[in-house]
This record gives structure tokens, C-alpha cells and sequence, in this order.
């Protein structure tokens, strides 16, 4: 292949997006950049240079680095029994003999098309304190009712529950296309091999999925760690703030407070947050056969 | 003795299919319940809404509609949607697919350096981004104009990286080697051979496009002043102030916003589930 | 969403005795204006607003966008920033606008003789609709007084009487309210109990303190911490249901009669209408407040200045707001029109309660104080912090540097001592 040539054209695949990027994108992260400099005016939009006094702020403010703990900590509780989920209902989906498999994949992605507004009001009163759903079921297992709201770990939980609920679908759809892009003869031929399922799963369709996989670790981390809706609407007031998250803060500094300086520096501090993350899971993840992109050598093997 | 073993697997296997079809359906049921909630609620009052938790039918629909569309041209707003979400639909995806074969399949000066910027942006918050945008638009004169909502669109960071992430496991070299040795010119390579074999990628970027599409919210409401260009969400935001909210109104204005999404949704599911076989291609 | 239509529910059969309308401008001379302007807004009830004006001004024509939901601010910010797209008339939520009124884009309402309109409103609608220099620069025309809502059936069984002056009577005070509470839980048996949460304390108590922040300076003065003190009575004693504000539990205990009261504005979706029609009743607090104002303001840079100004006269009208009474359900901001409207008036299903006596009565005790950006953020934020250490058992000295701490996080520039 003649490399120079091929990448002329490499360059004319990326030019419409990357001219849309350049105006509609960078352009508003670049303001966003210098308005983190200065103090805004909230109506006449002036810019008042103020150095790195938002920054300053920024740091020496207990309560954003309070948000980033309630932040990882709801993450955590969500991402991982949201993945594991989504990953097993996957497998088992892409399963010939499933039965009502096209029905559930649909039932299984409705979460994701309920508005934030919807799922604020169902769990917060599914989970309400003495009468709720899953407290008439905790009274009908003669056990006390818990009062979700006012315990920080309890309602942080319950955040991570509306978060995973809302998006395990989103990630089977992902995981979906991932095993489906694994080629079915390489499938057939570790069947011939005599391959149980056990080790289909782990030495074909997970190596061969891995960037799909990779996709969704990452994604998942930078979407979960700006979570903001369930945060906002699912309860109003929890005790400490536990469930205030960094894009909560970010929100309610710009457009509770009209401090818009400010909330641009605290959106450079969530972006050093999550680039941290997410770094460090590409690091985890990287091996040298993704940087030429296709695995050759699990496609030989088909 | 081999019956038996043979019996003994069986038996193995039905019930660890029993275990498997119990635990998907109580996961459809807590996906289903509150969905089937929100459906319920569209046909009670405010108070009903709010105060229980509904599993029966009411008989305020007609009510609850009647207040929706009482000032809004609710079928207008579903047909600009659509119009919105398709037309986005396709031109994001043909755009960001496009630039992700780029970042996939060829090497190229400073493909590091393009690709980190992308990344960099998906890891800011976009929150904050709407005062600057606002002012950009403002600047260009691009107000009240679909283009704004349309083309900006092709600038959606996610689907470059699934894209390329699946072009990276899914699309062998080989066979793009295999028709530049047959003489195919460069953009007959994209349009005949990488879309095609892309397909149930398309289609499930595409879906999360449609639907993002189909609910944004906020940047509609910040680019239209036209009350005839208004998109769904926007009219059906009108039942809705920070201080008083008519949930009733409001659920039936969400069911008739589910509706469309559920169909396309499951249309598309048909396509993303088929597993097209890129070996075949590779050997054939 | 419109208030109006929930006050039609709730005021269906009312009987209301038209009153005269005092007419200001005729019907000819409305006719001779003539013009156009736009005008955004976040509530679909504009609409009413636009159709009764256009009765009056048929040739004035209103280009209306309603942009609903939380985000309208940021859509009139954006657009006022920019300077270009900007209405020439808008309205302002109560929780952003003080942020707002400042701005020289906002035209101080002077150049319409704002005083003379609005002789007649109630003193706290006056104050409301102020900068912080005293300039008047929203319009307000409908009030949103805060009452306290209770089951008439229920009050005669535990209170002997379900007369809201004799109700109000009763419930002088926060020692008197607690006692009364627990006299009713020991003879219900602790089924009973007559108040729904220390939070809702707040709405009645805080409106008529100095605010906590005053030209950017902190003072706590002895009202707030008596305020906390009486939570903390509250929350220790058999009256309080603890029941939290708009959950499930607390309207459906309303609703049975096991909660007495529940302190809401006059619009409300927590009352089963089917259960309690005609059983309803509403009583003055001890202290009033309002919740939820909305102001209307024109654009300084506006051309049309003049015909807008014609439509905000028109909204701070006797006339429009005796219709906006009569035909939306919209309690006056104006005294007078107010009081005229409630000679005579029957709510049938508030047991036929003259509840425009009841809201007026409220009205008038509303403390005229002028809201800045702080007043109403910081008085969340209290009640917040308030809450929470007085259930975490916290003293009050904790409390208040949390509540210091808070403060200074969310804004820095306050001074502190």
C-alpha cells in the first residue's frame, strides 16, 4: 500500500468533521477557557479579567472536592453492576435457542427513553420513607422501613440504582454490536475445537470485542462521572449533600448562581477528573495491537 | 450408562436455562415497570401523579390532552422533530463515520494529536458550552435556522470513537487491501465496501442519534424564537415551570413522544441484532 | 403550567360577584393604538394575559413564545447578552430575577408611572417588584400568598371548629401550635398529628425576618436563631409528622385527616378534589409569605417601549385584574380589587369559605421586604442546613458554621464576621 498517497485521502475523510468541530466545538470549550479567567456580568455578558481567582476558589473549596467523592462513589455503585448486567444480559441474548430475545433487547432499552423528569418523580417516590414501594415490600418482609432519603449511603445508592436502571439497555445495544461484529466462523471453528461455552466467552469473544469494550469503559466514564439528572431530580434534599455530583455543582454555580467564571473553572476542574480516569483505563487496557487497529491475529485464526 | 450422561447433561442444561430465562424476564419487568408507570400516569390527575403510584388505568387522558394541546400545535412539533431527528441522523453519522474510517484505517501526520483533541472533548462538560455557543451563532447569524441545529450536529465526538473502536475490530485490513489491489477508487471504498459492512453499526449509532435528537432539549429552546419551527420537547415543556408542574398534561405529552422512539427502536433493534458475516467477505 | 387551571378545579361552582370594572381607558381610545411588540414568557397562562388585552387593544399585536421549562432563563440570559433577538417584553421568575433587575437592559417602569398604577396593590407586591436601588422595574399583577391548607372535617374533630379565623386564632404561635399538636397526638392515640414537617416552619417564619444577607454582608440576627430553636421544639415533640413536603406519605396523611395542616401557596396539587370536595379550608398563618412570583419587565434597548408599556398598564389594571380573577382564577395584585372581588364570594368547594377574604387577609400580612439575589438562595440554604443538624442533633452554634461554610462556598464575595 502506498502510504503517502492513502493518507492524502485520510485527510479529505476528516475535513467535514473537523471544520464542523473546529467552529461549533472548540470554539465554545475556547471561550469557555477564557471566561474561567474572568468574572462574567450576568446580562451584558461583560468579561471582567480576574486571573486565577476562580481557579484559586476552585481549589480551596472543600465542597467540590466533596462533590467528586459523592461523584465516584455513585459511579462506582452504578457502573458496576451496570456493565456486569448489561454484559451477561448480552451474552445471553446472543444466544440462538433464547426464546423472545428481539422482545426483551426492546423491553430492556425503554429505561433509556424515559425523560430525567420521569425517573426523578418514580424513584423518588418509589423509594419514599414510610409509604413507598420498596418500603411496603421491606414492611412486608417484617423488617423496618428505611428512610433512604435521610441516610447519605442509602440515598446514594438509590441514586445508582436509577442510574444503572436507566442505562444497562444503552450498554447491551453497545456489547450487542461488538459480539456481533466477531465473525461467525471464528465461532464455528473454536466449536469444532471442541471450545465449551466458558471458553468461547473468555478467550474468543471478549479478546475479539475489546474495542467495543474499550469504547464502553470509556464512554461509560466520562458520561458516568458527568452524571447530573438523577442527581438533581431524584431527591431535593439529602443530608451533607451526598448526592450533589460535580456537574450538580457546575449547574447550580451557572445557572442557580450566575456565577459563570467560576463555573467554567469548575468545568476544567471536572475535565481534569475525568481525563485522569480515563487515561489511566486506557493505559489498563492498551496493547500494541490497537495501535494498527484491526486484531489480525484473532481474524487469522478464523 | 451413556443415556444417562447423556440424560444428566440435558437435565444440567434445561435448568441452567430455566435460571437464565428467570433472571432476564425479572430484569424486563424492573426495566418495564416504571416505563409502564409513565404510560399509566398520562391517564390520571395531578394529584393521582403525585400522591400514588399508579398501576391501573385512570380515566383523565382525554382531560390531561385536552390541556396539553390547548395552546400548542402538537403535531407540528411532532413533525419538525422528525424532520430534525432524521435529517441529523443521517448526515451525523454519514460525517462521523467518515472520520472515524480515517482515524481506523490509515496512518497519517498527526493522527494523535486529531484524535486526542476529540477525546479532550467528550471529557468537558458541555454544560457551560451553550454561552459560547449562543454568542457564535448570534455572531454568524445563524439564529432560528434548522442549519444550527443540524450541522453542529456532525460534530458528536462519541460516535467518531464507537465508530472507529468497531472499524479497529470489525473491518480487516485485508479486505481493504484486497480492493485497492482491485483498483476501486478511494471513495467507492467507503461507500461500497466500509458503509455497507458497518451497517448494525449505523444503525445502533443511529438509533442513540434519533433519539438524542428527538429529546434535546436545550439547545432548540436556546436557538428557535419561531413558534413554527418549535420541536416537540419544547411544547410539551410549556405544561411545565419550575414551580408548578402539570404532570398530567405532561405525561401525555411524553407518550406521545415515547411512541415514535419505541417504533423506530424496535425497527432498528431488527437490524442491529442480524450478525452480518465479514469472513465470508474476507474469504469470498 | 398554568395556574389558572388548577384554581378552575378548585374554584369550580364559586359564585363570584362581578365587579364593576373600572374602566381607564376606553374602549375608543384603545382602539387608536396601535403597534407591535414580542413577548416571551415561561408559563402558557401568557396566553390569557394576550387574549383579554387584545379585547381591549385590538391593534396592538403580540408576538407570544412561550419557552417552558427550566431552562428559560438561560434562553433570556443568552438572548439578552447578545442584544440581538431580545423580547421586547418578558417575564422573570421570582428565584432568578433579583439576579436579573439591576441590569440597565431592564427598563425602570418609571417612564409609565408605575407609583400611580399600582396605588392600590399590596405593600408586599410593591416591594417585590423593585431593584435593589428601590427602581421599579417588573410588573407584577397576580399575589401567590401562603396559607395553610386543612381538612374541614378533620379540624372540627380534633380542633372543635373548622372556621379559618377561629383556625388562625388558634394557632398564634409556634409554642401554642406545638402544645395544641401534642394535646391532639395523646387523645388520637399517635394517630393524629397536626403538624407535616419542620421545613414547612420556614415558609411561614422566614419571610418576615431581616434577611440573612443585606448589601452583601451576613447578619444572623436572634429571629433566625429562635427559628431554629422552634424547629428543633418541633422535631422534638409528639405534634410534628415529619412527613417531607410533596412526598406521597405527606399528601395521602393530608388527605385522611392524619396530618392537620400543610403550609402550600394558593395553587396546589395535593388535594384529592374527589374525596374532598366542599371539605377544604384554608386559614391565615400567624406569619405570611408568598411563593412564586412572576414579574414582567421590558427591554431597555426596546423600540416598542411605548406600546409595551400599554400592555403592562393594562396587566396592572383594575380591570384586568378583576378578570384575570373572575375568568383564570388569579388572585389580584392589587388591595383593592382584591377586597371589591371578595364582598359576597363563596368557594364551594373550599365548603363555601370566602377564601378571596382568606388570601386578602394573608396579603396584607406579607412584610413588605425588597428580595435581592441573596434572600431567597439563602433562605433555602438555612432551612437546608437548619434541617439536617437539627435532625443530626446538632447545637445551634454547628448549625450556623455550617451554614457559614455553605455560604461562603456558594458565594465568597458575602462578608462574614
Amino acid at each position: 500500500m502506498n502510504y503517502k498517497k492513502r493518507s492524502r485521502y485520510a485527510y479529505m475523510y476528516l475535513l467535514p468533521f473537523f471544520i464542523v468541530f473546529l467552529i461549533f466545538s472548540l470554539f465554545p470549550i475556547l471561550y469557555s477557557l477564557i471566561l474561567s479567567f474572568c468574572d462574567m456580568d450576568v446580562l451584558s455578558g461583560k468579561f471582567t479579567y480576574v486571573g486565577m481567582r476562580n481557579y484559586k476558589r476552585l481549589i480551596e473549596s472543600g465542597f467540590f472536592f466533596k462533590t467528586i467523592g459523592n461523584t465516584i462513589l455513585i459511579w462506582l455503585m452504578s457502573i458496576i453492576p451496570q456493565l456486569t448486567i448489561a454484559f451477561v444480559l448480552s451474552l445471553i441474548l446472543s444466544n440462538r435457542w433464547f426464546r423472545g430475545r428481539m422482545i426483551l433487547r426492546n423491553i430492556y432499552y425503554f429505561p433509556n427513553l424515559v425523560t430525567p423528569v420521569t425517573i426523578g418523580l418514580l424513584f423518588g417516590a418509589m423509594f419514599s420513607y414510610p409509604g413507598g414501594a420498596i418500603n411496603n415490600i421491606i414492611s412486608a418482609l417484617g423488617l423496618e422501613a428505611v428512610d433512604f432519603q435521610n441516610n447519605q449511603m442509602l440515598a446514594r445508592v438509590v441514586i445508582a440504582i436509577a442510574i444503572c436502571w436507566k442505562n444497562f439497555g444503552f450498554n447491551i445495544i453497545y456489547f450487542t454490536a461488538g459480539i456481533n461484529s466477531i465473525p461467525e466462523e471464528v465461532l464455528e471453528a473454536a466449536e469444532v475445537d471442541g471450545a465449551s461455552s466458558w471458553q468461547k466467552i473468555t478467550k474468543i469473544t471478549i479478546p475479539l470485542m475489546k474495542p467495543i469494550l474499550i469504547y464502553v469503559m470509556v464512554t461509560s466514564i466520562i458520561g458516568g462521572l458527568q452524571m447530573f439528572d438523577e442527581s438533581k431530580l431524584v431527591f431535593t434534599n439529602v443530608p451533607g449533600d451526598a448526592t450533589t455530583t460535580m456537574v450538580k455543582y457546575l449547574y447550580d454555580s451557572a445557572f442557580v448562581r450566575f456565577q459563570f467564571g467560576y463555573a467554567a473553572a469548575v468545568a476544567y476542574g471536572i475535565f481534569v477528573i475525568i481525563a485522569i480516569f480515563s487515561v489511566f483505563s486506557l493505559i489498563v487496557t492498551k496493547d500494541k495491537s490497537d495501535e494498527y487497529g484491526a486484531k489480525k491475529t484473532g481474524r487469522r485464526k478464523g | 450408562m451413556k443415556d444417562k450422561a447423556l440424560a444428566r447433561s440435558k437435565a444440567k442444561r434445561i435448568t441452567a436455562r430455566t435460571i437464565v430465562y428467570v433472571f432476564a424476564l425479572l430484569v424486563a419487568v424492573a426495566a418495564f415497570y416504571p416505563f409502564f408507570v409513565m404510560i399509566i400516569s398520562a391517564t390520571h390527575d395531578n394529584y393521582n401523579i403525585v400522591a400514588k403510584v399508579n398501576v391501573l388505568p385512570g380515566d383523565k387522558l382525554a382531560e390531561n390532552y385536552a390541556r396539553l394541546t390547548q395552546n400548542i400545535d402538537l403535531y407540528r412539533g411532532v413533525f419538525n422533530s422528525l424532520l430534525l431527528a432524521v435529517a441529523g441522523t443521517l448526515i451525523q453519522n454519514y460525517f462521523t463515520a467518515m472520520a472515524a474510517y480515517a482515524f481506523s484505517k490509515f496512518e497519517f501526520k498527526g493522527k494523535n494529536a486529531l484524535f486526542g483533541v476529540v477525546m479532550v472533548a467528550m471529557m468537558l462538560p458541555g454544560q457551560l458550552g451553550i454561552i459560547g455557543f449562543y454568542k457564535e451563532i448570534q455572531a454568524l447569524n445563524l439564529l432560528n435556522k434548522y442549519f444550527t441545529l443540524l450541522v453542529p450536529s456532525i460534530a458528536n465526538c462519541f460516535a467518531v470513537f464507537f465508530y472507529k473502536q468497531y472499524l479497529d475490530g470489525g473491518l480487516p485490513n485485508e479486505l481493504l487491501e484486497a480492493a485497492i489491489m482491485d483498483g476501486c477508487k478511494e471513495l467507492s471504498i467507503f461507500h461500497k465496501i466500509v458503509l455497507p459492512l458497518m451497517v448494525p453499526a449505523l444503525v445502533t449509532q443511529g438509533v442513540m442519534t434519533f433519539i438524542g435528537s428527538w429529546n434535546s432539549y436545550l439547545t432548540p429552546l436556546i436557538v428557535l424564537n419561531d413558534k413554527k419551527k418549535m420541536t416537540l420537547p419544547l411544547m410539551i415543556a410549556t405544561v411545565r415551570d419550575s414551580t408548578h408542574a402539570d404532570y398530567g398534561a405532561q405525561y401525555v405529552g411524553m407518550l406521545v413522544s415515547v411512541i415514535p422512539m419505541v417504533i423506530v427502536f424496535c425497527m432498528a433493534s431488527r437490524v442491529i441484532m442480524e450478525k452480518i458475516s465479514i469472513g465470508a467477505a474476507v474469504k469470498g | 403550567m398554568n395556574k389558572s387551571k388548577k384554581l378552575v378545579a378548585m374554584l369550580l361552582g364559586a359564585a363570584m360577584t362581578a365587579g364593576t370594572c373600572v374602566a381607564g381607558v376606553s374602549a375608543e381610545e384603545a382602539a387608536d393604538v396601535t403597534g407591535e411588540f414580542t413577548y416571551w414568557t415561561y408559563t402558557d397562562s401568557a396566553n390569557n394575559l394576550v387574549n383579554e388585552f387584545n379585547k381591549l387593544y385590538p391593534n396592538v399585536k403580540i408576538d407570544l413564545q412561550v419557552f417552558g421549562g427550566d431552562e428559560y432563563k438561560t434562553k433570556i440570559l443568552t438572548a439578552l447578552q447578545s442584544g440581538t433577538d431580545v423580547p421586547d417584553v418578558f417575564d422573570l421568575e421570582e428565584n432568578y430575577m433579583y439576579e436579573f433587575l439591576d441590569s440597565d437592559l431592564i427598563a425602570d417602569l418609571s417612564y409609565i408611572n408605575v407609583e400611580e398604577l399600582t396605588a392600590d396593590y399590596y405593600d408586599f407586591q410593591l416591594a417585590q417588584m423593585k431593584d435593589s436601588n428601590g427602581n421599579y422595574k417588573a410588573m407584577i399583577f397576580q399575589s401567590s400568598p401562603v396559607v395553610l391548607w386543612y381538612l374541614r372535617d378533620a379540624c372540627e374533630e380534633w380542633l372543635g371548629t373548622s372556621d379559618p379565623a377561629e383556625i388562625s386564632a388558634m394557632l398564634s404561635d409556634w409554642d401554642t401550635i406545638i402544645a395544641k399538636g401534642e394535646e391532639i397526638n395523646e387523645k388520637s392515640g399517635g394517630t393524629v398529628k397536626l403538624w407535616p414537617n419542620i421545613t414547612e416552619m420556614v415558609k411561614i417564619d422566614a419571610f418576615s425576618f431581616e434577611p440573612l444577607v443585606r448589601d452583601s454582608k451576613l447578619t444572623i440576627s436572634d429571629d433566625w436563631m429562635g427559628m431554629i430553636d422552634n424547629m428543633r421544639k418541633m422535631y422534638e415533640s409528639s405534634a410534628n409528622a415529619e412527613l417531607g413536603s410533596w412526598s406521597s406519605e405527606w399528601a395521602a396523611a393530608w388527605n385522611e385527616g392524619t396530618i392537620l395542616f400543610r403550609v402550600m401557596p394558593c395553587w396546589d396539587f395535593f388535594t384529592d378534589w374527589e374525596a374532598n370536595t366542599g371539605n377544604v379550608g384554608v386559614a391565615t398563618p400567624f406569619k405570611a409569605s408568598y411563593e412564586g412570583a412572576t414579574g414582567t419587565c421590558v427591554y431597555n434597548n426596546s423600540e416598542k417601549k411605548d406600546v409595551a408599556g400599554v400592555f403592562l398598564s393594562y396587566l396592572a389594571s383594575d380591570e384586568f385584574q378583576t378578570v384575570n380573577m373572575e375568568s383564570y382564577n388569579q388572585v389580584p395584585a392589587s388591595k383593592a380589587v382584591c377586597d371589591q372581588l371578595s364582598e359576597g364570594f363563596t368557594a364551594e368547594n373550599f365548603g363555601g369559605q370566602n377564601l378571596l377574604a382568606t388570601y386578602s387577609e394573608t396579603c396584607d400580612k406579607i412584610a413588605g421586604i425588597t428580595p435581592d439575589k441573596y434572600t431567597r438562595s439563602t433562605q433555602n440554604l438555612f432551612q437546608k442546613v437548619a434541617t439536617n443538624g437539627i435532625k443530626d442533633g446538632k447545637d445551634n452554634d454547628t448549625i450556623i458554621e455550617e451554614f457559614k461554610a455553605q455560604l461562603r462556598d456558594q458565594y465568597p464575595e458575602v462578608v462574614m464576621d
